[in-house]
């Protein structure tokens, strides 16, 4: 599942990645979205950007 | 005589010479001839005379019977039957009576005697025996074997007779009463095998019939329907076999119901049927959940940010994709997992509550019938939560009439089994499409996606339930639930439609 879902967010630049995160998390939307969303800032080795954050 | 002469010369010696030269001959005959007194009350038959033959017969020499009563040879439950008919005081003109004779030796064998008499000398009888043990064994044998036969064919689980070429039945066994549904095979035999078999299988049957007549061979009719005196079609396999009854040429028909086979075939399929569209509708589901996650995330994220009319609607139509999802998930949910006892009365009462509301709405009343106030049962709650909603919401829209009832009733139908029936007052379900039911993508609703009862059917199963679904249109539909209360491993004939 993981190939198929960094094909579905590979369009997204790493900043909008990075703000739909934060942006998912104040609307408390589903965990299954924020788990996706997470996953894919992991697989651009992104993590440090959201820790900073969080 | 030579014989005689030289034992007991006395024995034959008031014979004259004619008679001695045909009683010389006659030690040359297996039959034993013999000659009785008989008494004046009846009873003696004392030997006067007996041929060589006795020997043989019984293994006595003549000159040792004579003096001797034949009654002392008879076995005793010959023996007043033979005197009864030997004593009736009316001339011996050759009765042949069978009786058991004791030999030498002790042991007894059948014999046939046939008696004659004189007019004159009516206190004498003549007698021809001759061993027929062989034939009565024979006959018995015969018997005992028909009994066999018969035995075998008047229980035999399948229905057998005979029937002439055109199909009118000479007779039949007892399986007839199970088949064509008579109270007695009797009222069969007479009858034609077309006044049964259903109407679109006369020009088959009739064909099958004068195939046989050509060919003289044995044939198999595959997929008979019978039409049953109380209207039920029975599904049979017959074979004909030409035969010679009572020396007419006929044919002997052997019937096996296959209706319960072909029922538990068809439930066989519809339960492969269901878990490989389960599989697939699972596996397809399984796809589509993640990019359904990311559109519906960024759809709501897309509602955040800006103000657009369509994106409810987008968003609600996105709600119903995720409800089938996740109902194409529980399909493949291969069996009941995680069980605990619960209160299946707390979890109905519950799921009524829920849907309340709803029926309120529609001026519809649930009324429940418990008989117990306390059930616990072993199964998953959540699941049967499910199938209980499922059930209810079916019936509250099948009801657009308002002020009518929902009847929920739990049973007892074993100590370990319950029932748990759901009447609804609605529109009902046509019968047609009532045997589809539970077939994935068949719905009667207009926005069904025929999942629903597939669901339920699939939970049902696997807590080794039963769902019935019994409908009268305009009259409302009844729902059957069966439940175990235990949910043992052992429990296997269900198991077998998992």
């Amino acid at each position: 599942m993981s190939a198929c879902s960094a094909n579905r967010m590979e369009k997204l630049s790493d900043d909008l990645l990075i703000e739909s995160y934060f942006k998912a998390k104040e609307l408390e939307l589903s965990k299954e979205f924020i788990d996706l969303i997470e996953e894919e800032i992991h697989r651009r080795s992104l993590d440090g950007m959201v820790n900073q954050y969080n | 005589m030579t014989i005689h002469k030289d034992s007991k010369p006395e024995y034959s010696g008031y014979l004259d010479k004619e008679a001695e030269n045909f009683l010389a001959l006659s030690k040359y005959f297996s039959d034993m001839l013999s000659k009785h007194k008989l008494s004046d009350d009846g009873y003696n038959g004392e030997f006067v005379y007996a041929s060589a033959a006795s020997k043989n017969l019984f293994g006595w020499e003549p000159y040792e019977l004579h003096g001797k009563t034949i009654f002392y040879f008879i076995h005793p439950n010959d023996r007043i039957y033979i005197e009864d008919c030997l004593t009736m005081n009316r001339l011996l003109k050759g009765e042949k009576l069978s009786y058991r004779l004791r030999c030498k030796e002790g042991d007894y064998i059948w014999v046939e005697s046939t008696f004659y008499q004189d007019e004159k000398k009516r206190n004498e009888f003549f007698c021809i025996t001759r061993n027929i043990s062989k034939l009565k064994l024979a006959e018995e044998e015969i018997q005992d074997s028909e009994k066999k036969y018969r035995l075998l064919v008047e229980h035999s689980q399948d229905t057998i007779g005979i029937m002439t070429f055109d199909g009118h039945w000479i007779y039949i066994n007892n399986g007839a009463k199970r088949l064509f549904g008579v109270t007695r095979p009797g009222e069969v035999i007479g009858k034609s095998l077309f006044d049964y078999a259903h109407k679109d299988d006369h020009e088959r049957l009739t064909e099958t019939l004068s195939i046989i007549k050509e060919t003289n061979e044995p044939i198999e009719v595959r997929d008979l329907s019978i039409l049953r005196t109380d209207r039920e079609t029975r599904q049979v396999e017959v074979k004909f076999i030409p035969t010679n009854y009572k020396s007419s040429h006929t044919l002997q028909v052997v019937m096996r119901d296959i209706t319960k086979r072909k029922k538990a075939d068809e439930l066989l399929q519809q339960a492969e049927k269901l878990t490989v569209v389960g599989q697939l509708a699972a596996g397809i589901a399984h796809e589509i959940r993640n990019p359904l996650t990311a559109i519906k995330g960024f759809t709501q994220l897309l509602e955040s940010s800006t103000e657009n009319r369509y994106i409810r609607v987008i968003l609600q139509e996105l709600d119903n994709i995720e409800n089938i999802v996740s109902d194409l998930l529980v399909l493949a949910k291969p069996q009941v997992t995680q069980t605990e006892k619960t209160d299946i009365i707390y979890l109905l009462n519950r799921t009524i509550t829920l849907l309340n509301a709803q029926a309120i709405m529609k001026n519809i009343e649930i009324v429940t019938d418990y008989e117990v106030e306390f059930l616990e049962i072993e199964c998953e709650p959540d699941q049967l939560k499910q199938v209980f909603i499922n059930i209810i919401k079916n019936a509250l829209e099948a009801m657009e009439n308002k002020g009518k009832k929902i009847y929920i009733k739990q049973r007892f139908i074993r100590e370990d089994r319950i029932l748990i029936r759901i009447i609804d007052e609605g529109v009902g379900i046509p019968q047609e499409r009532l045997e589809k039911i539970g077939e994935p993508f068949y719905s009667t609703k207009e926005k069904g996606t025929g999942l629903g009862l597939m669901i339920c059917q699939k939970i049902i199963q696997s807590h080794r339930g039963t769902m019935k679904i019994k409908s009268v249109l305009q009259k409302g539909t009844t729902v059957d639930i069966t439940l175990p209360t235990i949910l043992s491993a052992e429990d296997e004939n269900i198991k077998e439609f998992e």
